[in-house]
C-alpha cells in the first residue's frame, strides 16, 4: 500500500533512499586478521621468547594437525625451527632450545603457545641480532608478527610491554639492537638521527656542497677569477662552516625548547631555494666573501627542518638537551666528515683548469636538483625527477673519491715536476 | 547454632549464590528484547513477509514493464521494487536489473522529465557519485518544479559526493543545507555517518536514536536496521556486549533477517563459541548466497583452522565477487576488496584497491588502500594513505591500528606506541584476538 502511494504520487525515489539507509552501516572495511606474536625477556646471557602463533591461522597455512599429541606437537616444532632463525651480526645461527610446545588457549581463539630459550653463538653479542621470520607470513599475505620486549636486564621496561618491531610477508627480517645503557643509548640513538637525517637529507649537503666550491676563489667583475691564498682559504672555509653550524643550532635549539610549532612545507621550500642561491653563487659570484653571512642565513632555515626531525623522533631517543645536543653531534660529524673529505680535493684541484668544469658542472646539478625541489615541494609535481637526482645524489660518495684521486694525481706529479725541475737544475 | 547448622551455613550461602547468579545476570546482561525500541508501524513482520511481498511487487512491476516498456514511469516502478528486494537479499542481479530498468526510463522519458530523484539516489547507492550529480543538474532544469524534500535530498546527496570525495567539511555544509530545507529521516541517517567516520561515536548513536524517535511507529524493517546502525557502532567502540544486545533487538524487530542473524553469529563468535558460530553462519551463508557472509564464515572457519571448508567458502565468495565486479563494479569494488585483502592475492587487492580509491577517495578507501600496500610490502605508501585519510578528518579504531602496524614494521616504535594508543582510546580492544573475527559491520 505505501509502495503504491509512493509510486502514484511519483516519488519512487524515497524507497531508494530507504535501501540506502539500510545499507549505510556495511561499508566496506579492512579487516584485521588474527597475528602472531613473540614476546622478548632479554637476560644476562640469553633470551626466552614467549610464541604466540594463532592456531587457526597455522592449522590453515600449513595443513598441520593442531592437537596436543606427540606428531602434532612435533610436526610445530620442526616448522617453526624451519621458518625462523636468529642470526647473530656475523650470519651464524643462535642456539634454539624450545622448553614448551603446546596448543593452548591463551586470550580469545587458541593458539600455538611455544616458549623458547635463545643463546647467541660464542663471541657473538647478546644485544645485536637479527630475527628472520617466515613463520605463517609466507603463506598469508596478510599476516603480521609483532615482536615485543617484556623485560630487558640493561634496560627498563615499562609496564606495557616495547613494541620493537615487526614482520610481514616483504620485510621478514628484524635488526635488533638493544644497545647499553639507557642514557648512553639514548644518547646514541639522538647522534644517530642526526646523522641519518643528514645523510639521507641530500638538500643540507647540496646547500653546503655548493657553497665550498668558490670557497677557494676570488671574485671581479661578477666572475670567479683567482685564487685565494691556501691560508685564507682554510680560514675562509672555517668561517663558512662554523656560521652554518651556528645558525642550524640556533633555531634547532629555539624551535626545540620554545616548542615552536611550524609548518614543514614552506620551510622544507625555503630549504630548496637555499640550495638554488648557493648553486648560483658557485657559477657567478652574488655575494663574494660574504658565504659565511649566506651560510648564517639558509643555517637559520636549515636548523628548522632539524627541528622536526628531533620532534618526531624525540620520544624514540629521549628528549632533553641530551637528545638535543645528540642530534646536533650527529649533524655536525656528518658535516665536519664531508668537509674533511671534499675540501682538500677541491683546494687541490681549483689550481688546475679542470676546476672551472668541474665547479659550473656540480653547480649547475645542484640548481636542477634546487629547482626541481622547489615546484615538487609547492605543486607535488616532478616527483620522478626529485627521485632520479636523488638516486644519483646517493651515488656522489663515488663522485667524491674519483675527485680525490684526481687531486692526488695533481699533487702528486705536481711534486715529480718540482722534483724534476730541481734535479734538472742541479744537472 | 548446633554444629550441623554450622555446617549447613556456607553451603546454603553457596547454593543461593549459584541459584541467584544466573537470573542476576540475565537481568544485568541479557539483551532486553524490543524494550527500548520505538512502536513497530505499518510494514511486513518478518523477513518471509517482506520477502513475499517484494516478489509480489516485482512480478507485478516486470509484468507492467512488459506491457508498457516504453512508459518511463513504470520502467521506474520496477526499479523500485527491484532495489525494495535487493535491499532484503543483497541479489546484485536485481541492482542490475534495476539500472537496466532505469536507463529504459530514461531513454523513454521526455526532456525535462524522466525519474531523474530516483537516477540520483540510485547512483548514490551503486556508487557513482558523478552519475548522481549529473542527475542533480538535470534536476534543476526539470519541466516540473522541485519540492521541497526533494530539494533537500539533492542538497543531502551533493553532501554524500563530498564525503565520499573525502570532503567532512563539504559533507557537513550540504547536510546543514538540506536539513533547513527538509530534516527527513534520511538526514539523521547522514549525521550518524558523518559522526560515526569522525570517531564521535555518541554523537553517532544519538543521530540513529533520533532517527527512530517516533510517536507514529515505524516500519519493523527500519526499526531492525537502525537496531543494527547502533549495534555497530558499539561493536566499533569496542562494546561487544551492548553490541550484541542491539543485535538481539533488531532480531525481535524483524525476525528471520540473514543479515542480523549473520551479526549475531559473529557476536556468538567473539562470546568464545567459535564452533557453533560457525554452525550459524554456515546456516545463513547456505540460505541467503551472500557473499559476505560466506566471506564471514570462511573467516571464522580459519580461525577454527578448518582450512579446507574455509578455502571452499572463500572460492565460492570469490565467484560471486567477480560475477558483482562484472555487473555492477562501482558498486561491488569496496567489499570484493575487501575479500582480496583476507582471502586473495597482494596483486589483486592492489589493483580493486587502486580502482576503489579512484572511485571514492574518502577515509575507508585510503584504510583499504593502505592495507593493500601494506600487503604489498610497501609501507611508506601505506603510511601516506592514513595520513590523508587522517588530514581529512576521519577518525577510527581501524585507521590507527594499521599505521601501528606500519610502523612497527619499519621499526618506528616511538611513533607505533602513539597510534597503538589513539587506536585505543576510540576502542579499548581494538589489539585483542577476538576482533579478527568480527566480518560485519566492523570499523
Amino acid at each position: 500500500m505505501v509502495f503504491a502511494r509512493v509510486i502514484q504520487r511519483g516519488r519512487l525515489w524515497v524507497v531508494v533512499a530507504a535501501a540506502i539507509v539500510l545499507l549505510c552501516g556495511s561499508p566496506a572495511a579492512a579487516h584485521l586478521t588474527p597475528n602472531s606474536e613473540v614476546q622478548m625477556a632479554i637476560g644476562h646471557s640469553s633470551i626466552r621468547a614467549d610464541v604466540i602463533v594463532p592456531q587457526g591461522e597455522y592449522a590453515f597455512a600449513t595443513g598441520n594437525p593442531v592437537s596436543n599429541d606427540a606428531r602434532s606437537l612435533d610436526l610445530a616444532r620442526a616448522y617453526l625451527e624451519d621458518r625462523s632463525a636468529i642470526l647473530a651480526p656475523d650470519g651464524r645461527r643462535w642456539l634454539r632450545h624450545i622448553e614448551s610446545i603446546a596448543f593452548a588457549q591463551i586470550a580469545g581463539p587458541p593458539d600455538l603457545h611455544v616458549v623458547e630459550q635463545w643463546t647467541p653463538p660464542p663471541g657473538a653479542p647478546l644485544r645485536r641480532f637479527t630475527i628472520d621470520w617466515h613463520v605463517l607470513v609466507d603463506a598469508l599475505p596478510n599476516h603480521f608478527a609483532l615482536f615485543l620486549v617484556s623485560s630487558d636486564v640493561a634496560n627498563r621496561v615499562g609496564a606495557v610491554h616495547e613494541v620493537i618491531g615487526a614482520v610481514r610477508r616483504h620485510s621478514a627480517r628484524l635488526v635488533v639492537d638493544r644497545g647499553g645503557s639507557s642514557a648512553l643509548t639514548a644518547f646514541t640513538n639522538a647522534v644517530m638521527v642526526g646523522v641519518d637525517h643528514i645523510l639521507g637529507g641530500y638538500d643540507h649537503l647540496m646547500f653546503l656542497l655548493a657553497l665550498l666550491l668558490p670557497a677557494s676563489l676570488i671574485a671581479s667583475g661578477g666572475r670567479w677569477v683567482g685564487l685565494r691564498p691556501m691560508r685564507k682559504t682554510i680560514g675562509h672555509l672555517a668561517r663558512i662552516v662554523t656560521a652554518f653550524t651556528i645558525g642550524h643550532s640556533v633555531t634547532l635549539i629555539g624551535a626545540t625548547l620554545g616548542h615552536w610549532h611550524l609548518p614543514s612545507a614552506p620551510v622544507e621550500v625555503m630549504i630548496a631555494i637555499s640550495v638554488l642561491v648557493s648553486a648560483i653563487h658557485a657559477i657567478r659570484p652574488l655575494a663574494p666573501g660574504r658565504e659565511p653571512l649566506i651560510a648564517l642565513i639558509f643555517g637559520l632555515i636549515h636548523g628548522l627542518a632539524f627541528a622536526t626531525i628531533f620532534a618526531q623522533a624525540g620520544a624514540a631517543m629521549g628528549s632533553g638537551a641530551l637528545g638535543l645536543a645528540g642530534v646536533n653531534l650527529g649533524i655536525e660529524m656528518v658535516q665536519l666528515g664531508i668537509v674533511l673529505v671534499t675540501v682538500p680535493a677541491l683546494l687541490v684541484l681549483a689550481s688546475t683548469p679542470a676546476y672551472p668544469p668541474i665547479r659550473i658542472g656540480a653547480a649547475a646539478f645542484a640548481c636542477l636538483a634546487a629547482l626541481a625541489w622547489i615546484v615538487n615541494r609547492t605543486t607535488g609535481e616532478l616527483a620522478n625527477l626529485v627521485a632520479a637526482l636523488e638516486s644519483a645524489m646517493s651515488h656522489a660518495g663515488w663522485l667524491i673519491a674519483l675527485l680525490s684521486i684526481a687531486a692526488l694525481t695533481v699533487l702528486v706529479s705536481n711534486r715529480l715536476a718540482i722534483a724534476a725541475a730541481h734535479s734538472g737544475k742541479h744537472a | 547454632m548446633s554444629r550441623v547448622g554450622l555446617l549447613l551455613a556456607p553451603l546454603i550461602v553457596l547454593l543461593l549464590v549459584v541459584g541467584l547468579d544466573r537470573p542476576w545476570r540475565s537481568w544485568n546482561a541479557t539483551p532486553t528484547g524490543t524494550a527500548e525500541i520505538p512502536k513497530l508501524g505499518i510494514g511486513p513482520r518478518n523477513f518471509a513477509d517482506a520477502l513475499a511481498k517484494t516478489d509480489d511487487k516485482v512480478a507485478f512491476a516486470r509484468g507492467r514493464a512488459r506491457d508498457a516498456a516504453d512508459q518511463w514511469l513504470v520502467q521506474e516502478a520496477l526499479a523500485g521494487a527491484l532495489v525494495a528486494r535487493f535491499r532484503l537479499t543483497g541479489n546484485y542481479d536485481d541492482l542490475a536489473e534495476a539500472d537496466h530498468a532505469l536507463t529504459i526510463a530514461r531513454a523513454n522519458a521526455p526532456a525535462a522529465s524522466g525519474p531523474i530523484m530516483t537516477e540520483a539516489v540510485f547512483a548514490m547507492m551503486v556508487h557513482r557519485q558523478d552519475r548522481a550529480l549529473v542527475a542533480l543538474d538535470r534536476l534543476g532544469h526539470a519541466a516540473v518544479p522541485t519540492e521541497s524534500d526533494e530539494l533537500a535530498e539533492s542538497r543531502a546527496i551533493e553532501g554524500d559526493v563530498a564525503f565520499y570525495r573525502g570532503d567532512m567539511a563539504g559533507a557537513r555544509s550540504k547536510y546543514r543545507a538540506a536539513d533547513k530545507l527538509d530534516a527527513g529521516a534520511s538526514a539523521t541517517y547522514r549525521w550518524a555517518v558523518l559522526a560515526k567516520a569522525q570517531g564521535d561515536f555518541p554523537r553517532a548513536l544519538a543521530e540513529f536514536s533520533r532517527s527512530a524517535d517516533s510517536k507514529h511507529g515505524i516500519a519493523p524493517l527500519h526499526v531492525a536496521g537502525t537496531a543494527l546502525q547502533i549495534g555497530a557502532i558499539e561493536l566499533a567502540r569496542g562494546n561487544t556486549a551492548e553490541a550484541r544486545r542491539w543485535f538481539v533487538k533488531a532480531d525481535n524487530a524483524f525476525p528471520g533477517f540473514w543479515l542480523i542473524e549473520a551479526h549475531l553469529a559473529q557476536a556468538r563468535a567473539i562470546d568464545g563459541d567459535l564452533p557453533g558460530a560457525i554452525a550459524q553462519m554456515r546456516d545463513v551463508a547456505q540460505r541467503s548466497g551472500s557473499a559476505e557472509a560466506m566471506d564471514a564464515l570462511a573467516m571464522l572457519l580459519r580461525a577454527q583452522g578448518i582450512g579446507d571448508e574455509s578455502r571452499m567458502w572463500s572460492a565460492r565468495a570469490d565467484t560471486l565477487w567477480r560475477e558483482r565486479l562484472n555487473q555492477m563494479p562501482e558498486a561491488a569494488l569496496g567489499h570484493a576488496l575487501e575479500h582480496e585483502l583476507v582471502f586473495g592475492t597482494p596483486e589483486r587487492a592492489l589493483d580493486l584497491a587502486t580502482r576503489n580509491l579512484a572511485a571514492r577517495p574518502y577515509g575507508e578507501s585510503r584504510l583499504l588502500m593502505a592495507s593493500a600496500l601494506l600487503m604489498n610490502g610497501r609501507t611508506e605508501p601505506a603510511l601516506d594513505q592514513l595520513a590523508q585519510a587522517e588530514r581529512s578528518g576521519w577518525r577510527s579504531a581501524p585507521l590507527y591500528a594499521l599505521r601501528a602496524q606500519a610502523f612497527e614494521l619499519s621499526s618506528r616504535v616511538a611513533d607505533a606506541e602513539v597510534a597503538r594508543r589513539e587506536a585505543q582510546t576510540l576502542n579499548p580492544h581494538v589489539f585483542e584476538p577476538w576482533t579478527a573475527l568480527v566480518w560485519f559491520s566492523h570499523g
